[in-house]
């Protein structure tokens, strides 16, 4: 396992701790499989994953910026824009064949995800619990159980 | 030129004695606000307060590179990038690496030119990636290309 989940990566809203917990597992997935030698179309399909739920993720966390006019949200969006663009390119590079998921990129993805957790969504988190979002949303309807 | 443990150690403890006195984050900030009236600017929407919390965070980093950890380079690269798309010139990374040495001299009372060589050869590779980072916003991730 690459990235362990921690209380430490908890933003404390617990609808984008679970999608932070899918992401890290994603991740985790493609550390095995790069470890157990699954080959380069497994690679290829986790970080096709990757990269569609990071979309989701993004489009959720802006949403939530939006509703609760974060006043952050035009440099969170800027670092979204740019995460997501790298790991589409990365995506399209690896199922094209021209590249293939090394070590270093690895640790790169692991690097891109815990450090946007730790630095930038604990920002935005405070900030939302501040002003009213629930800590504890269900995941079922949970965008109509955010507020108090 | 290479750094070596004991000089990684010497730089932690001299940024340890630097960060203990409370006027660090102020000095540093005004002195690097303060010495190009384009700087303020890149800072309109910023969050100071949180931007000086996440120097320690930042440093450390660097500190990463050197250690050449996997993974660091291409982080600090795709960081370079987001910096670009603020249309950051590569000029300022020099200033931003001058006025933080300025601070850490008159904050950290063991501050001599071994410490202030110690410090520049630290953070030289990160400040060199950041750099060469100018331009690159628009075109596709050189590690995967």
């Amino acid at each position: 396992m690459l990235i362990e989940w921690s209380d430490d990566l908890s933003v404390g809203i617990q609808e984008i701790d679970e999608q932070h917990k899918v992401l890290v597992s994603l991740v985790n997935d493609m550390h095995d499989a790069i470890h157990e030698h699954h080959g380069s179309e497994a690679t290829a399909d986790i970080l096709q994953r990757l990269a569609e739920y990071t979309k989701i993720h993004f489009a959720v966390e802006e949403s939530l910026f939006r509703i609760f006019d974060y006043p952050g949200y035009e440099a969170h969006k800027k670092q979204h824009d740019e995460l997501l663009k790298e790991v589409i390119e990365l995506q399209e590079k690896v199922s094209s064949g021209k590249s293939s998921v090394s070590f270093q990129l690895l640790h790169f993805l692991k690097m891109w995800l815990t450090q946007h957790i730790l630095d930038s969504d604990k920002e935005y988190s405070e900030y939302l619990l501040n002003s009213g979002i629930k800590a504890q949303s269900a995941k079922s309807g949970w965008f109509k159980k955010l507020w108090h | 030129m290479a750094v070596t443990e004991d000089e990684i150690l010497q730089f932690h403890a001299s940024l340890d004695r630097a960060s203990a006195n409370p006027v660090f984050l102020d000095a540093f900030y005004d002195s690097f606000m303060s010495s190009s009236k384009d700087i303020p600017g890149y800072f309109e929407h910023t969050d100071m307060g949180r931007l000086k919390r996440k120097l320690k965070s930042s440093l450390h980093m660097m500190t990463l590179l050197v250690d050449e950890s996997p993974g660091v380079d291409m982080y600090v690269a795709h960081l370079s990038r987001v910096h670009d798309s603020y249309r950051i010139p590569a000029a300022l990374y020099q200033v931003w690496l001058d006025t933080l040495i300025e601070a850490v001299q008159r904050c950290d009372p063991l501050f001599d030119r071994n410490l202030e060589s110690i410090w520049r050869n630290v953070l030289s590779r990160g400040i060199a990636i950041m750099a060469a980072g100018v331009g690159s916003h628009a075109s596709p991730m050189p590690f995967v290309s």
